[in-house]
């Protein structure tokens, strides 16, 4: 029957320093079963999951899928029919839906780069008939709930034959829960095993066949769904028989003037909300994401630019920005905690005492006993498990983290504390400490404003709650009103205004979103090209001349080439400083194998030579990054110094003028246009089509995208940077040879100058310095308007000054529009 | 070779002159800077456009250069258009510049030798399109004829040998002396010390104190600290030549520093500062004894000459090397000028005169 188990975890244990993670936890997972798996953040369930995905090794235990031993082989694993669909989707922004569908299945089932549209596409439409995703888009371009859709539908690609689905629901709308749901039955239909996490209590009971519940570590065993009832498996998650989830509710006084009044407040994605609260009163925001509530909240804190009136406790206030508003009183913590709601590095001191620097400082200094005995306090009464007041926030559970920070902005002394999502990723235990925390916070006489996608958590807390459709306020419901169905009927009914918007993009918005696409670099640097060189052909007859293009273009050859080496890292959000010397070492290679009648037996070896010039400098970029962990820039800035001193002590000074046949040789013209120059674009061509086209170029820019979703996809990182690096290096040395039609000669300084413009001219062609964008052609365009630029201004007689102007306003025009506008689009 | 300018840096200029070609010939017969023949009877009658290409220019020297090259070429009425670029230290800018004159169709093409040999390939280009190229500043390897028309240059040894006749005859034959070089291993100032030492072998109770030049890197910061160094070493120190007058002046506070009195200085490529320091410590009683070799800013006109006399096929007979004449000389009563209205960089020895130098610096 061993065949029967589709997962099986048997004694595995695991302890991290100082704790056990898990302790002789055994689980397993039927042919055709869904198996939840509950329990506290913290509980082991992550840790648990790492080691059956092969992540994790286990100190103790075995692990087999399908009745093989996997234990600690991810590739293994992934072979035999595991998948995982991950509560934070590993996907690679800057590549297409479809990209990351075709680097998420294993080689063997995927389609011919062609057609990897028309295949992610269908599988989409497998999902849902009618799917808003089109497959050809960025993955940034898309919200929290469409990727995650991608990852469930990238993981069902695989045709994996046991799916862990890991809180899959926690950015779903009640439809696509409907779907899962579905779909995982349908799965199981065919004997697939599915373990289901979730904090979803109902969720779990309502799919699951059996349940398995952690705590601390330890399984708390592994029972039938049908023999537990929700309180059951409370108790079990806690320890303990939890009575009410929500604390109970103070009756609302509606007697004194409001705390907050809200008059006619217009921003982006709201118009015209009027609210108000009273002290004391914890007013919930309810609708579908997109309908105005975060919107509201971002344009009230001054994220976001606002108009209207505000007056907190009948003062008009501004909120121009979010320092303005902390400072008179009003906190808000984002719901996107990893992304801008704390500081992951910093300290659990540091987290909670930012937001009251004030209290804990003596005469403007702020006192470090001070911040830790407030601190230490605050980790004692909110019950924060952590193992000191000095530990990193980021390495604690979320309900944890959200802990510290609401414990940081009470401490703040508010007068209206703003949360989004107060309990997204917290545990049970954490969840109901929140509640009790911001209960108590209220009856003090703190207004708060809680906006959440839970309505169950908003009917519990809030004694009212407004309904957000379109950017207004559509509906308030108090009292007795404020009730889970009666919250849910109001979004509901609200109306379906998500497609509406989905159909009205206005051209403001189209603009903004061409402009952050892959094509915009393109069609931008060719334009300004274009149109500087009318400019100049009208101004200076003698520009638009065979010998001026000609001429331009030799010097385009040698730039491209590098910058084309240069965009390689650059996609990975890697860069080399030492290209420029590259380049002078290797114009001093050649000034001793390329002179004046040597035999072609020297010529022969002075080329190997080159190549292993180029393979050694990549290699030992590279080692310098990879193994030894150094930074990028400092790691090419020592072999930019070391590579100019090996050719200095070669070349002291300029010497060993090259054989002049060789010279015409690079220099050769087809009519008047430099060979060198045509083959520098070909090459950008052919290597553009390789980045997007093939496989690897796809891996390339998807690891450069998103390293640790590339990692989960199989990608090696340790190739991907030496194959950029060499790459890197071995055009570098391509332009070197380029340039040596110029020099002529062994000189050792000639290269420097290519540092830095084959960097500008990299991210003028649309190189972004994060990694996974621009393309060679980009590249190749970004030389030539450089070159272009200098040439152009000697034309219109403009001096020196206005060149370097031109090109400084040009580097920041381009870098401005683009990033500006690929962050404007990336959906929240 | 890539030589950053600094502002009065002059002298740098010399390192980019003695880039490591040996000299086939060390020119026995060569022109004077402040002895120019008239560039009237090179007019010839073609219409010409004309090109003047910097590496690095910017700096006051240049400037004045390229006015100095302005000031030349438009004494003849068939120069239609002078043209001037300034690279900013880009060997790419220069060679760019150099075939975007000759896109421009201009005839003659002179050009300041900032990067040496490896703008040869450049030059040839241009060569190969018809255009009258004139390197200017430094000897170069390549060939006359196929990489460029002529090379005018200025001489080091020659100027070297200068130095040395005037130390041994201003300290009547006898004391003990230093030079002064720019960075370990300089060209130029490798070729300095070459003629300097050859013309002190006629004197041989002069005693060369150190066998290899004083590196100062042509900083003031550095020359300034070497020389109290050899103060501490050498209780007697008769004179000092150096390379570029910017170290000679941080000699000269060095020597004020330490209360030692200021020994005899022969220097290359004077500073409007310097000359004024000279001059006000002469008039008050305290003054040194004082040689300085100038003109260099009037180099050009010998290279455009040269250049228009080649494309109009006129007679020019100045020599291709050309030496710095004595702008200062405290033993033959030749004082330097003085202006302090003039920024402390501003080089008065050339042709411009006054006026237009005033005019152009203001």
């Amino acid at each position: 029957m061993a065949e029967e188990f589709r997962l099986r975890v048997e004694g595995v244990s695991k302890r991290f320093p100082g704790v056990w993670a898990l302790r002789d936890v055994s689980f397993d997972v039927l042919a055709g079963e869904v198996h939840g798996l509950v329990g506290e953040n913290g509980a082991g369930k992550s840790t648990l999951m790492g080691i059956a995905s092969g992540a994790l090794a286990p100190d103790e235990g075995a692990v087999s899928v399908n009745g093989v031993d996997v234990s600690a082989d991810p590739d293994l694993v992934r072979a035999r029919g595991l998948a995982i669909v991950r509560q934070e989707p590993a996907l690679m922004p800057d590549l297409s839906v479809a990209e990351n569908i075709y680097l998420g299945v294993s080689a063997e089932r995927r389609p011919r780069p062609a057609q990897m549209n028309a295949w992610a596409q269908n599988l989409l439409r497998q999902w849902d008939p009618e799917i808003a995703i089109d497959a050809g888009q960025r993955v940034d371009l898309m919200n929290a709930q469409q990727r995650f859709i991608i990852e469930i539908v990238k993981a069902l690609a695989g045709e994996p034959t046991v799916l862990v689905l890991d809180e899959p629901t926690e950015h779903m709308m009640s439809e696509d829960v409907a779907r899962l749901f579905d779909r995982i039955r349908a799965l199981t239909r065919k004997g697939v095993g599915v373990v289901y996490i979730s904090h979803r209590i109902r969720e779990v009971r309502s799919i699951a066949d059996r349940v398995t519940v952690l705590r601390e570590g330890q399984s708390q065993g592994s029972h039938a769904m049908e023999s537990l009832t929700e309180k059951d498996i409370v108790a079990l998650i806690v320890g303990k028989a939890v009575d009410h989830e929500f604390p109970k509710k103070e009756v609302q006084r509606t007697i004194q003037q409001p705390r907050l009044q809200v008059t006619g407040l217009s921003g982006e994605g709201f118009s015209d909300v009027s609210l108000s609260i009273q002290p004391g009163e914890i007013l919930g925001l309810a609708g579908m994401d997109g309908q105005g509530k975060r919107e509201f909240v971002a344009g009230l804190v001054g994220l976001t630019t606002s108009r209207g009136n505000v007056t907190l406790d009948g003062v008009t206030i501004g909120t121009g920005n979010t320092a303005q508003t902390a400072a008179q009183g009003i906190q808000y913590l984002s719901g996107s905690r990893h992304r801008d709601g704390m500081f992951g590095d910093l300290s659990v001191r540091e987290n909670f005492s930012y937001r009251s620097l004030l209290s804990v400082a003596r005469g403007g200094i702020v006192s470090r006993e001070a911040e830790s005995a407030a601190a230490g306090a605050a980790v004692r009464s909110y019950d924060i498990k952590t193992p000191g007041v000095e530990t990193r926030i980021g390495s604690l559970s979320g309900g944890n983290q959200q802990k510290v920070l609401i414990a940081g902005i009470l401490a703040s002394d508010p007068k209206v504390v703003i949360i989004d999502e107060p309990t997204q990723g917290v545990d049970i235990g954490a969840r109901v400490f929140i509640y009790q925390a911001i209960a108590e916070a209220a009856r003090s006489g703190i207004s708060f404003i809680i906006v959440s996608s839970d309505a169950g958590e908003l009917a519990g807390i809030c004694h009212r709650v407004a309904v957000f459709s379109s950017g207004h306020v559509v509906s308030e419901l108090g009292g007795d009103e404020v009730s889970e169905s009666a919250i849910i009927s109001a979004v509901l009914t609200s109306g379906s205004a998500r497609k509406q918007q989905d159909g009205a993009a206005r051209l403001g918005d189209q603009l903004v979103k061409w402009f952050a696409g892959n094509w915009a670099p393109l069609v931008t640097v060719t334009g300004i090209i274009l149109a500087l060189g009318f400019y100049a052909g009208i101004s200076n007859e003698f520009y638009l001349t065979p010998r001026s293009i000609g001429g331009m273009l030799t010097l385009v050859a040698a730039l491209a080439m590098v910058a084309c080496g240069q965009q390689v890292l650059m996609l990975i959000g890697g860069i080399d400083l030492s290209v420029g010397p590259l380049m002078g070492l290797t114009s001093v290679v050649m000034s001793f194998f390329f002179v004046k009648d040597m035999p072609v037996e020297t010529q022969l070896v002075g080329w190997l030579l080159l190549l292993a010039v180029a393979v050694m400098v990549g290699v030992l970029n590279w080692a310098l990054v990879d193994p030894l962990g150094m930074h990028p820039m400092m790691a090419t800035l020592a072999t930019f110094m070391l590579l100019q001193s090996v050719s200095l002590v070669l070349r002291p000074t300029p010497m060993g003028m090259i054989d002049f046949d060789f010279l015409d040789t690079v220099n050769t013209r087809w009519a008047f246009l430099p060979v060198a120059a045509l083959l520098a674009l070909v090459l950008a061509l052919v290597m553009d089509a390789l980045l997007f086209r093939s496989g690897l170029g796809i891996k390339l820019r998807g690891f450069g995208s998103r390293a640790d979703a590339a990692r989960v996809a199989g990608i090696n990182p340790r190739m991907m940077r030496l194959l950029a690096y060499v790459g890197c290096s071995t055009l570098s040395v391509a332009a070197g040879v380029l340039m040596i039609g110029q020099v002529g000669i062994g000189d050792a300084m000639s290269g420097n100058d290519y540092t830095l413009a084959s960097i500008a001219a990299a991210v003028v062609g649309g190189a972004s310095l994060f990694g996974g964008r621009g393309s060679f052609v980009g590249a190749f365009l970004g030389a030539l308007l450089i070159t272009q630029v200098n040439v152009v201004t000697t034309f219109l007689n403009l001096t020196d000054g206005w060149r370097s102007v031109l090109l400084g306003v040009m580097i920041v025009v381009a870098v401005a529009a683009y990033s500006r506008a690929r962050k404007m689009v990336v959906a929240a | 070779m890539k030589t950053y300018f600094r502002p009065r840096g002059l002298a740098l200029a010399m390192l980019a002159a003695g880039l490591a070609h040996p000299y086939a010939a060390l020119a026995q017969d060569h022109a004077v800077m402040n002895q120019h023949a008239d560039i009237a009877t090179m007019c010839g009658d073609k219409p010409a456009k004309v090109g003047l290409v910097d590496g690095f220019g910017g700096a006051t020297w240049f400037r004045t250069a390229a006015a100095e090259f302005a000031d030349e070429m438009k004494k003849c009425p068939n120069v239609e258009a002078v043209t001037y670029l300034d690279a900013n230290g880009s060997a790419q800018s220069y060679n760019s510049h150099i075939n975007n004159l000759v896109a421009q169709g201009v005839n003659v093409i002179v050009a300041f030798t900032h990067f040496g040999d490896a703008s040869i390939p450049a030059y040839r280009d241009a060569k190969a399109a018809g255009v009258t190229m004139v390197p200017y500043f430094s000897q170069l390897g390549g060939e006359i004829g196929r990489d460029y028309d002529a090379i005018v240059y200025q001489d080091p040894v020659a100027v070297g040998g200068m130095w040395a006749d005037w130390l041994g005859q201003s300290l009547e034959g006898k004391g003990n002396v230093l030079f002064m070089g720019g960075p370990a291993g300089a060209a130029s100032s490798e070729k300095f010390m070459e003629g300097f030492k050859a013309g002190l072998a006629k004197f041989p109770e002069m005693t060369l104190l150190e066998d290899q030049y004083i590196v100062t890197n042509w900083s003031p910061v550095d020359a300034q600290q070497a020389i109290a160094a050899l103060i501490a070493k050498y209780p007697e120190i008769d004179g000092i030549a150096s390379d570029y007058g910017v170290t000679t002046m941080a000699a000269i506070n060095a020597f004020k520093q330490a209360g030692v009195p200021v020994p005899a200085q022969a220097t290359l490529a004077s500073s409007n500062e310097l000359n004024c320091l000279y001059l006000s410590d002469t008039d008050a009683g305290k003054g040194w004894k004082y040689f300085s070799l100038d003109g260099t800013t009037s180099l050009v006109r010998f290279a455009a000459r040269r250049a228009l006399s080649i494309y109009e096929g006129t007679e020019n007979n100045e020599p291709l090397a050309v030496v710095s004449y004595p702008y200062a000389d405290s033993e033959a009563g030749i004082k330097p000028l003085c202006d302090p209205d003039l920024p402390p960089d501003a080089d008065m020895s050339g042709l411009l005169g006054a006026e237009k130098l005033t005019e152009l610096l203001k």
